[in-house]
């Protein structure tokens, strides 16, 4: 049994903006980007013209308007589809190298291939249904173990319908990723990767989502995977309370750049064994070097047991995040490995660098 | 007499104009010097040499430790900022000897740093700044061995240099967040250094 307590903390405003990081661009809300009120997955219609009006860089706009962006920033580009139809095209792909410099040779991860789509069963978009299907790795410990797991690489990580209630409140049933968290892109951040929340830790679940002006509620209850053997399913039920204190703080922010934290305990209780106290530490600072082009630094922390013999797990990064044109992200990342611990035994510094592409269509 | 005063106008225009220039020269707000202090966590991994003996080895050492800042900076443009400062920092050293012939463990070990900072920052917006300094660092550590060892310890006074990466945040009107990391060139370390930042 796995239970986890988080507190974050975005500076700027509450909640998060297509990447959480973009939090300092002041839009207080995911459902206004994005069709999943608490991120990731498909943009709307609204969300595909602020990338291209607003975040993404201009030398590539080919001295087109802003207007002609956001009109030009559909599937098909200029051409309407269907009120009721909406879908969407993702690639991700990471190459990384450990100990750059060294002798250590490249590694590529085609992370998503995927098609998703949005069906709307009226024109105010209160009974939607949102689905993705594509090519997922295997990852990385299970790939040497064939015949022991069968992990299946053509997957669905998100299936649900959404239905508006009324001007407050949101329901999703199917499945989709836990509500819990800042969602940040990085699935190996230990506030996802030791949390039950990485690429393919998606639940069947309902969710419940409170909007206001001033907070966010959200209760989701979830009955893990179902496509996995029951013994594999992650079952639970998280809890999620967002207060904006922005409009008072907000004076020394904005302009693309932003502060986020995360600290959590993470109470793990295996089937065999005493249970295990630990926490992790996840914080990141972005800012907007021009216009869609931003560099962020990152810090954090893990430690599987809160015990005086046990290593902290210390990670620093420094990166950049850029959006050239809509559509379109690179992100590269210099990151640093380092043990605390009692021992006066010093592992070497470990290095990794990593350059992502990510196409949205 | 027409021509006399038509000089005397021009002269006295062109005193005018000299004049309200230097009144202008004299009202106009000068970009004042802005002290800033800092406080914050600072941690590298290096290698140091061991001696005992014959024997010889290196140690990976890891610090850690408290670093203090105080600054003047002053805009020199809208974007960019001159940034001069002492470094004053105090913490702990630990490590292991490499080889079997000294395993040593050393834990523990006190060290001080001084050092001079300077650093040329570009605000990117209102709330966040990205830059470059290049901080000289003077260390000396107390090495402190078992008594009657014959180990033999590198760097108890050392001095070393490197240019970094600095990036801050603002989280209110006068604190930053700041992260600098540093390449330190005799100490073929990485520094990284985690401060809070308040401007006076």
């Amino acid at each position: 049994m796995l239970f986890i307590l988080g507190v974050l903390a975005l500076f700027n405003s509450p909640s998060a903006w297509a990447y959480p990081e973009f939090i300092g661009y002041k839009y207080s809300s995911c459902v206004t980007c994005h069709y999943n009120g608490h991120g990731n997955g498909p943009i709307n219609d609204y969300g595909r013209a602020l990338w291209a009006t607003e975040i993404a860089g201009r030398a590539l706009a080919l001295g087109r308007t802003p207007e002609e962006l956001g009109e030009a920033s559909g599937f098909l580009g200029r051409r309407e589809l269907p009120w009721w139809f909406r879908p969407g095209l993702k690639g991700r792909g990471l190459t990384m190298r450990t100990s750059p410099g060294g002798d250590s040779t490249d590694r590529f991860i085609m992370m998503q291939a995927e098609g998703n789509v949005a069906l709307f069963f009226d024109r105010d978009q209160r009974h939607i249904f949102v689905g993705s299907f594509g090519h997922a790795p295997i990852p990385n410990r299970l790939s040497g173990q064939p015949g022991e797991y069968e992990v299946d690489q053509w997957i669905s990580r998100e299936h649900y319908f959404r239905w508006q209630k009324n001007e407050v409140l949101w329901i999703y049933a199917g499945m989709m990723d836990k509500v819990y968290g800042i969602r940040t892109v990085n699935h190996t951040a230990y506030s996802r990767s030791r949390t039950g929340l990485a690429m393919n830790d998606q639940a069947h679940g309902i969710v419940a989502h409170w909007i206001q002006p001033k907070y966010e509620f959200t209760v989701n209850g979830f009955a893990g995977n179902l496509y996995q053997e029951a013994d594999l399913r992650q079952m639970g039920l998280s809890s999620m309370w967002e207060y904006e204190y922005a409009e008072a703080k907000r004076s020394g922010f904005g302009n693309g750049a932003a502060v986020l934290a995360e600290l959590g305990l993470i109470r793990n209780e295996p089937r065999t064994g005493k249970a295990q106290l630990g926490y992790y530490l996840y914080s990141e600072a972005i800012q907007k070097i021009a216009r869609g082009y931003h560099a962020f630094v990152g810090l954090q922390m893990y430690k599987g047991r809160m015990e005086a013999d046990q290593s902290d797990l210390f990670k620093t990064s420094v990166g950049a995040l850029m959006f050239p044109m809509q559509r379109v992200e690179f992100r590269f990342e210099l990151e640093n490995a380092k043990q605390l611990n009692q021992s006066p035994s010093v592992r070497r510094d470990t290095w990794v660098a990593l350059i992502q592409a990510h196409l949205s269509l | 007499m027409i021509n006399l005063i038509c000089i005397f106008a021009i002269l006295s225009s062109g005193f005018q104009a000299a004049a309200q220039a230097q009144a202008k020269s004299k009202t106009r707000p000068r970009k004042p010097w802005m002290q800033e202090v800092q406080l914050g966590y600072t941690i590298w991994q290096e290698s140091i040499a061991l001696k005992n003996g014959a024997f010889e080895t290196k140690m990976q050492a890891q610090t850690q430790g408290l670093l203090a800042n105080y600054g003047l900076s002053k805009a020199f443009s809208p974007r960019w900022v001159g940034v001069y400062g002492i470094d004053a920092a105090i913490g702990t050293l630990k490590g292991k000897g490499e080889s079997v012939g000294i395993a040593d463990e050393l834990k523990g070990q006190l060290w001080y740093m001084v050092g001079l900072n300077l650093g040329v920052m570009y605000r990117t917006s209102a709330s966040s700044a990205i830059g470059l300094h290049i901080p000289a660092h003077y260390r000396m550590i107390k090495w402190k061995l078992d008594a009657g060892s014959a180990l033999e310890t590198e760097r108890d006074a050392s001095f070393s240099i490197g240019p970094g990466l600095v990036f801050e945040n603002k989280v209110s009107d006068a604190s930053f967040v700041r992260v600098a990391v540093t390449q330190h060139y005799q100490w073929e370390a990485t520094m990284f250094a985690f401060s809070w930042k308040y401007q006076l």
